[in-house]
C-alpha cells in the first residue's frame, strides 16, 4: 500500500452521477461485492479481480468501511424489533414541561443561527455556578438575554450567609463568569448581582 | 420531509437511515451525552407515534433528537437537540455543525446542506442527565 490513510479520499459523484473513487472503481460494485461476501455467493471473474484489486487499494478498503458502517445502519433499522410503548405518554409530558419552562433559544456565537442553547440550560448553570459557593445563603431569580446579539447579560438576585464578606456580589459574578465560560462557553457582556440582606428568613430556592 | 435522499448512482437512501447516521456522528461527538427530542418533533411525530402505538410500535426513541427537513434541492437539513456536559456547549455545538454534514456523507452518501444545533441541556459532570426519560444516548 502505497498511499497513507490520510491521503484516502471519499467516493466523489462523476459526471455520469456514478459514485467513483479515486482508483476508478465504482461504488456501486464495491457494494455487489460486500453483497456477494455477506451472502457467501461464489464471485464471478471480474469480481475476482476486484476483490484481489481491494486488498492492495487504500480507496476501496476505506469506502468499503464505509458501506459496511452503513449497511449496519440500514441492517440495524430493518431489524428494529416491534415493541410496546411503555412510557411514552410521561415521555411525551417531560418533553412538554422541559420545552414549556425551556425559555427562548440564545446564540452561543454572535451571529450564528446554527448553535443555540435553550436559556433554561444557562439558567441552570447559574444557578449551580452560586449555589456551589459557601457564602451564599440563597440565589434568587435569574435573568439571561442575549443583548443585540453580542452575548449574554446575566441578572441575578442572592442573599449572602451570615458570614458573607464584603465584596460577596464581585465574587459571585467571578463565579459566575468561571461557571458559565466552563459550562456554556458563550461571550458573557454583562453580570450583575445584587445582593439582598439576610433578614433571617429561611427561605432556600430550589 | 422526503422518505428518500438521492445520492447519485441510482442509490436512494432512506430519511430515517440520514437520521439514524446524524444520531450515530452526534453521540461521537465527545461531550454529547444525549439526544433530547423537542417540542416540534413531538408535534411531528404525534401522528406517527399514534398510528405506531395502534400496530404495537414504540416510537423511534433514539432518533427523537434529529429532525430531518429539505432544502429547495432536496437535500436535507438537520436539526439537532442534544444535551453535552464535559466541554462547554458552545465548542460542541460548533463541531457538530460544522463537522456532522461531512459524517452523514461519508455514512450515506446524502450531505446535509445546513446542521443546526440546539443544547437543551447542560449537565453537571458526575450527574445523571436531567429528564432522562427524554433523553437518549444510544441504542441505535
Amino acid at each position: 500500500m502505497s498511499e497513507s490513510a490520510a491521503t484516502v479520499q471519499p467516493a466523489e459523484p462523476a459526471r455520469s452521477g456514478r459514485l467513483r473513487l479515486p482508483c476508478g472503481r465504482t461504488v456501486t460494485r464495491l457494494w455487489e461485492l460486500l453483497d456477494l461476501r455477506d451472502q457467501d455467493t461464489p464471485p464471478t471473474r471480474s469480481h475476482r479481480v476486484l476483490e484481489d484489486h481491494v486488498h492492495g487499494c487504500p480507496h476501496c478498503t476505506a469506502e468499503l468501511s464505509r458501506l459496511r458502517e452503513l449497511r449496519a445502519l440500514t441492517t440495524a433499522l430493518a431489524q428494529d424489533a416491534p415493541r410496546a410503548p411503555e412510557g411514552l405518554w410521561s415521555r411525551v409530558m417531560s418533553v412538554v414541561r422541559t420545552e414549556l419552562r425551556s425559555g427562548p433559544d440564545l446564540m452561543l456565537v454572535p451571529g450564528d443561527p446554527r448553535a443555540v442553547v435553550a436559556t433554561a440550560a444557562v439558567t441552570r448553570v447559574v444557578r449551580r455556578s452560586l449555589q456551589s459557593q459557601p457564602e451564599i445563603r440563597s440565589v434568587g431569580r435569574i435573568s439571561v438575554t442575549a443583548e443585540d446579539g453580542a452575548g449574554l447579560v446575566v441578572t441575578v438576585r442572592i442573599t449572602g450567609s451570615p458570614t458573607a464578606p464584603a465584596g460577596l456580589a464581585d465574587s459571585a459574578a467571578d463565579a459566575l463568569r468561571v461557571g458559565l465560560a466552563d459550562a456554556v462557553g458563550a461571550t458573557v457582556i454583562r453580570v450583575d448581582v445584587s445582593v439582598e440582606a439576610d433578614a433571617g428568613q429561611e427561605q432556600i430556592d430550589g | 420531509m422526503a422518505d428518500t435522499f438521492t445520492v447519485g448512482d441510482g442509490l436512494k437512501v432512506s430519511s430515517t437511515v440520514v437520521r439514524r447516521a446524524c444520531a450515530r456522528a452526534a453521540l461521537d461527538c465527545p461531550g454529547v451525552v444525549g439526544l433530547q427530542p423537542g417540542m416540534s418533533s413531538i408535534a411531528q411525530g404525534m401522528l406517527r407515534r399514534a398510528g405506531e402505538m395502534l400496530t404495537g410500535r414504540a416510537a423511534a426513541g433514539p432518533l427523537d433528537g434529529v429532525e430531518i427537513t429539505t432544502d429547495e434541492q432536496g437535500s436535507p437539513l438537520v436539526l439537532l437537540t442534544v444535551a453535552v456536559a464535559g466541554r462547554p456547549a458552545k465548542e460542541v455545538a460548533i463541531e457538530l455543525a460544522d463537522g456532522l454534514a461531512e459524517r452523514v456523507w461519508q455514512l450515506t452518501g446524502a450531505r446535509p446542506t445546513q446542521v443546526r444545533v440546539r443544547v437543551s441541556d447542560i449537565v453537571p459532570i458526575g450527574a445523571e442527565a436531567p429528564d432522562a426519560d427524554t433523553a437518549h444516548t444510544g441504542n441505535l
